[in-house]
């Protein structure tokens, strides 16, 4: 008989009438991985900070290890012994890997540290996952994989049978998500629980034992392994349809990369046309920053040659002239590109300064600007604060931004971080109201989910190297061969 | 089940009140003969400042945190949420209130032991009209002439609905095997696949391991066939093209988790959510769940949650064209079976 490590029993959270979590049960029983997605966000953090912190509820009860930890009754305040995963560390960065495994946690008393033998411990850890992480290191220098690899055995040693996962996948590249994903397998046979909220259903499948489709804060379907395929959950998502494309009409590019080597950049070459998408996957997560710094026409030493127009960067001048017509819209851009202090409309028109070369802009340009925009834009661009905005709003914003500006080209990076299915899709339609201006578009992404559906081209990028033979050509049924048959290949050599 | 020692909260008041009279009298008095004592005076009115407080935070931990307790107890029990917590709380007002408490379940308790027996004598009522044996035979007569006839399928047929009638009219038991269970909704589905062709497919899946034990597992009579004439009736006869029921039975720390789904037409959101409702409550109205329809899935969950408390029952998730989950949490081998 298998054991129920968590039990949410018909619980129900509401908070100053909002209902974050609706009849929500669900029951996680010792050594499963449940999977979960949510067609929006709505509801995730609550379920989170219930698992771990048992916050109040209007109605139902929480067990944990099979006793009432949480119920409606009365607030009890205490946390469970789970342990969260997610994009942010929790992991002091000035101490060691080994200091911050054992030294850090609960119930460790020694007032003498024994390094040598806590070494040891995390070293044969180490060897049983077949890693390979100096327990000396300091938590600042380790890279996502490693930091993720250190918290989950953190929270292993430290006792915990219920792991929270969520959207690691949006760190760690394919390869790391796919190693992390062979720990958690071992760990599973161990008996210890996980619950791994995603935003891909591609990602989750691959290592659930049982998914859930989550909206609204409601169930709204649960997935067996047996049903875990594209056939089953397809009715369900909302996919990016592949977007309209356009022939190409300029036969010289408007930006070529030739042979470009930098510290993690191996010769990479690439030609780019005016309103078409190329992306970048970088399979090692290495690419990325190096690409960005050379976009941004930042200190980078490299080899090589970039084209633009058909001359030769060299000069600094021409290095001036690259970063005005190129735009980077950075991961995360609603917290990197927007200004909250600033309204709807000072943001769109904020890089338009810059293009007409004036600190200060005048009334009738703004008016203009408003004149132009409020069509497609809708009663938003006259909104004063942008704070209570929603995300798809925010990203209207950041995307006709970029339009306003009128770059040549628009290098984006990974896209669709954290973006929930609505979101994903509306980000889409506007990479692609972009192409139709003519503006070309590179994205630079660790994962192949979602930029199919906008990209022209794809480049796969391994340890920095272009994998020539696994270049794909602008073909709708090449590219859903290839993704189906890098899905089934996982799916397969994960059973 | 996580029912604790009853604290009563009307002497806490008592105390509370009492004592701190006490000490303010106290304080008062010694207040009055050192007035004119600049030193002793201050003291004496930090002291009862510091006092007023401590009387504070005890009434706030020890007296309005446990008569809230109760109160969302009795809120959730006046909505219909529960029918267990009110009987089981930490808390009660005094030694008489919990007697009248206890009191209610036990007339609650003895009004649905009424309400049992007398759908078990509407059981035996519908048993005597039909007579029973006589049904039998005619059916097995039938089943004999098929056979002779060389319609296999008609006897087939005759076999089944002779057996499914065995099973819900003769055999009174309120508790069977699951195995019993899962036998009666194959015989029904039999009986449909005759109506529709292979147009049903049944699946029953145990969980790795537990097969034996969940096939020997008790449950209440009449629990999944309703479920999978729901199913049938409402999700795959519309459907077009082919209809399939899965059963998933689970064991997880003594509870049996059964998940129903079929692929049928789904249910509209607004039904759905209308129908949670009602599951989550013990007593909806009668009157409203016939005029609303899911008359069979509430009484189904009412069995359920009278017989085992709240924490049991069922829930539905549906999307509409894509079929209806139901999952049904019943506890294992409990004592009141058989």
């Amino acid at each position: 008989m298998k054991r129920e490590v968590l039990r949410l029993e018909n619980v129900t959270i509401e908070n100053k009438g909002i209902v974050y979590l609706d009849d929500f049960s669900l029951t996680i029983v010792e050594g499963e991985i449940i999977g979960m997605i949510g067609t929006n966000h709505h509801g995730l953090d609550e379920l989170i900070r219930l698992i771990c912190d048992n916050i109040s509820l209007k109605f139902g009860r929480v067990y944990f290890n099979e006793k009432v930890v949480n119920t409606y009754l009365w607030d009890t305040r205490v946390t469970n012994k789970v342990f969260l995963i997610d994009q942010k560390s929790r992991l002091v960065p000035d101490l060691t890997v080994s200091d911050n495994i054992f030294v850090l946690r609960k119930g460790f008393k020694k007032y003498v540290i024994n390094r040598k033998m806590l070494n040891q411990q995390v070293n044969q850890t180490m060897q049983e996952l077949g890693l390979k992480i100096d327990p000396n290191l300091l938590v600042s220098q380790l890279n996502s994989f490693e930091r993720c690899t250190v918290e989950l055995i953190r929270a292993v040693l430290t006792g915990s049978n219920l792991i929270l996962l969520r959207e690691i996948n949006e760190v760690l590249s394919s390869s790391e998500l796919s190693d992390f994903f062979d720990m958690i397998r071992y760990y599973r046979k161990q008996g210890i629980s996980f619950l791994y909220i995603a935003n891909h259903h591609e990602e989750v499948f691959q290592i659930c034992t049982r998914f859930a489709l989550v909206e609204d804060g409601r169930i709204v379907k649960f997935l067996f392994q047996d049903e875990m395929n594209e056939q089953h959950i397809t009715p369900f998502v909302k996919p990016i349809e592949n977007l309209e494309k356009k022939r190409r009409i300029h036969n010289s590019p408007v930006l070529e990369l030739q042979d470009i080597r930098t510290e993690y950049m191996n010769g990479i070459s690439c030609k780019v046309y005016a309103g078409e998408c190329l992306t970048f996957l970088d399979c090692n997560n290495m690419l990325i920053q190096d690409l960005v710094s050379l976009f941004k026409s930042d200190q980078i030493e490299f080899e090589g040659s970039i084209i633009k127009d058909g001359k030769t960067v060299q000069s600094k001048k021409d290095f001036r002239n690259l970063s005005e017509d190129l735009i980077v819209i950075p991961e995360n851009p609603i917290k990197n590109m927007l200004f909250s202090e600033l309204t709807y409309l000072e943001n769109l028109s904020f890089l338009v300064d810059q293009k007409i070369h004036k600190s200060l802009m005048k009334r009738s340009i703004y008016k203009s600007i408003e004149k132009e925009y409020i069509k497609e834009i809708g009663e938003d661009l006259k909104v004063s604060y942008i704070d209570q905005m929603s995300p798809q709003s925010l990203y209207t914003l950041i995307y006709y931004k970029a339009l306003l500006y009128n770059p040549e080209v628009v290098c984006i990076v990974q896209p669709f971080l954290g973006a929930d299915m609505y979101l994903r899709v509306h980000i889409a339609k506007l990479i692609n109201r972009l192409k139709q201006e003519g503006i070309a578009v590179i994205i630079l992404t660790i994962h192949v989910t979602d930029v199919l559906a906008v990209s022209d081209e794809l480049y796969l990028v391994e340890n920095g190297r272009l994998s020539q033979e696994d270049k794909i050509k602008e073909n709708k049924s090449v590219k859903e061969n290839y993704y189906r048959y890098r899905f089934e290949e996982k799916l397969k050599k994960n059973k | 089940m996580y029912i604790m020692k009853r604290t009563y909260i009307f002497p806490r008041v008592v105390r509370l009140l009492v004592s701190h009279a006490v000490i303010t009298i106290l304080f008062l008095t010694g207040l009055l003969f050192f007035i004119h004592t600049e030193h002793f005076g201050d003291m004496i009115v930090r002291i009862m400042i510091a006092e007023h407080i401590l009387t504070l935070t005890l009434f706030y931990y020890r007296i309005f945190k446990p008569v809230k307790e109760m109160n969302r107890a009795f809120v959730a029990f006046s909505e219909g949420y529960t029918m267990q917590d009110i009987f089981n709380q930490r808390f009660e007002i005094n030694a008489e209130h919990d007697a009248m408490i206890q009191r209610v379940n036990q007339i609650l308790d003895k009004t649905e032991m009424f309400k049992m027996s007398k759908r078990q004598a509407e059981y035996l009522a519908l048993q005597n009209q039909i007579n029973p044996h006589f049904l039998y035979n005619t059916l097995e007569g039938i089943r004999s002439e098929a056979l002779i006839g060389g319609m296999d399928s008609v006897a087939e047929m005759a076999e089944a609905l002779a057996k499914f009638f065995r099973y819900t009219i003769s055999n009174l038991k309120t508790m069977v095997t699951v195995e019993d269970e899962l036998n009666n909704v194959r015989n029904y589905c039999l009986i449909q696949q005759y109506r529709f062709g292979n147009k049903i497919q049944l699946k029953i899946e145990y969980d790795d391991g537990d097969e034996e034990i969940i096939r020997n597992s008790k449950m209440p009579k009449l629990i999944l066939q309703p479920i999978v004439e729901n199913s049938i009736r409402h999700g795959i006869e519309p459907l077009i093209g082919q209809g399939s029921i899965v059963i998933r039975l689970q064991i997880v720390s003594g509870k049996l988790h059964i998940f129903i789904s079929d692929n049928g037409i789904g249910m509209a959101n607004d039904a759905l959510l209308e129908l949670n409702q009602k599951l989550k409550k013990t007593f909806p109205a009668v009157e409203e769940s016939e005029q609303s329809g899911g008359i069979a899935m509430v009484n189904v969950n009412n069995r359920i949650k009278l017989l085992f408390g709240d924490e049991y029952g069922l829930h539905f998730y549906s999307t509409p064209q894509l079929g209806t989950d139901v999952e049904i949490l019943l506890p294992v081998n409990e004592s009141k079976a058989g």
